[in-house]
């Protein structure tokens, strides 16, 4: 993957700062304040290049379909944390010493 | 849900269908967010975005900028090619007739566009040929006068167009989008 853009590091760092929580797009749009149009090709990419983890939501609500949820998966974790180095904006996401990527 | 939500739904669906088939479990799950979002203005702001995300789906595809720029021409040459058969109905007999045989050259090539880029290429290639013989048929015929009426001008259009056609052939294969997100 070619060095990513400013929307695709912010949606990177939304999803870097709870590694573990599974966000819905909707969420996703509110944390990166990203429209639909960006947020989701960017969704599509970064899974496409394995580093998100889709997956769909295991039961349905008041009848309304499942929803998708999207996570980091290790390898986005740490291509993430690669680009902390370069960032400022990023360095929350830096590991610590002594922590595992 | 309101007569809004319903065609807001439609368009979703719409998108859903156009999307390249690979993508369109990302349409599915726009749906799903739309149906579960409360806030109106939210859901509906979901339906550009689910087209642009269509966009981007073809475009990244392989050739998706090819199969767009196809049809697209074959789709604005049909047009083309229709609008000026109307205006050719009210036109005196003479122009009238060369209008009509230009838009029924531009509504072929139209047709040849949606099935194959090669083929628009030979054919205006063909068409851009033929256009030069009949402006050396027509400047002969006049004494080597510059043809500045109505028909000089119908010819001088469609050999524009037809060079275009086929530059357009040539180089759509060609192009590979770089997306600006990514």
């Amino acid at each position: 993957m070619r060095k990513p853009s400013p929307a695709t590091l912010k949606l990177l760092r939304a999803l870097a700062v709870q590694p573990d929580a599974r966000r819905y797009g909707y969420e996703l749009m509110q944390m990166t304040g990203l429209a639909s149009g960006t947020l989701y090709p960017i969704l599509m990419r970064l899974s496409d290049n394995g580093l998100l983890v889709s997956e769909w939501e295991r039961l349905e609500h008041n009848g309304r379909p499942p929803r998708h949820l999207y996570r980091l998966s290790a390898g986005g974790l740490a291509f993430t944390r690669s680009y902390a180095a370069e960032q400022p904006g990023l360095a929350q996401l830096r590991p610590q010493a002594g922590t595992s990527a | 849900m309101t007569l809004g939500d319903r065609i807001a739904l439609a368009c979703l669906q719409f998108a859903s269908r156009i999307a390249a088939p690979e993508r369109r479990a990302w349409l599915s799950a726009m749906i799903a967010e739309f149906h579960a979002l409360e806030s109106r203005p939210a859901r509906f702001r979901l339906v550009p975005g689910a087209f642009r995300f269509v966009l981007v789906s073809h475009l990244e595809r392989r050739g998706g900028i090819a199969r767009l720029g196809q049809t697209a021409i074959g789709t604005g040459l049909l047009v083309f090619g229709g609008i000026g058969a109307v205006m050719a109905s009210r036109m005196p007999d003479g122009v009238g007739q060369a209008v009509s045989s230009a838009c029924l050259v531009y509504a072929i090539g139209g047709l040849i566009a949606l099935h194959s880029l090669r083929g628009l290429g030979l054919y205006a290639r063909l068409c851009g040929l033929g256009v030069v013989a009949a402006l050396g048929w027509v400047a002969t015929q006049r004494g080597g006068a510059p043809i500045f009426d109505i028909y000089g001008a119908l010819l001088v259009e469609a050999l524009v167009l037809m060079v275009g056609l086929t530059i357009a052939a040539g180089v759509l294969p060609q192009l590979r989008w770089e997306s600006p997100d990514d």
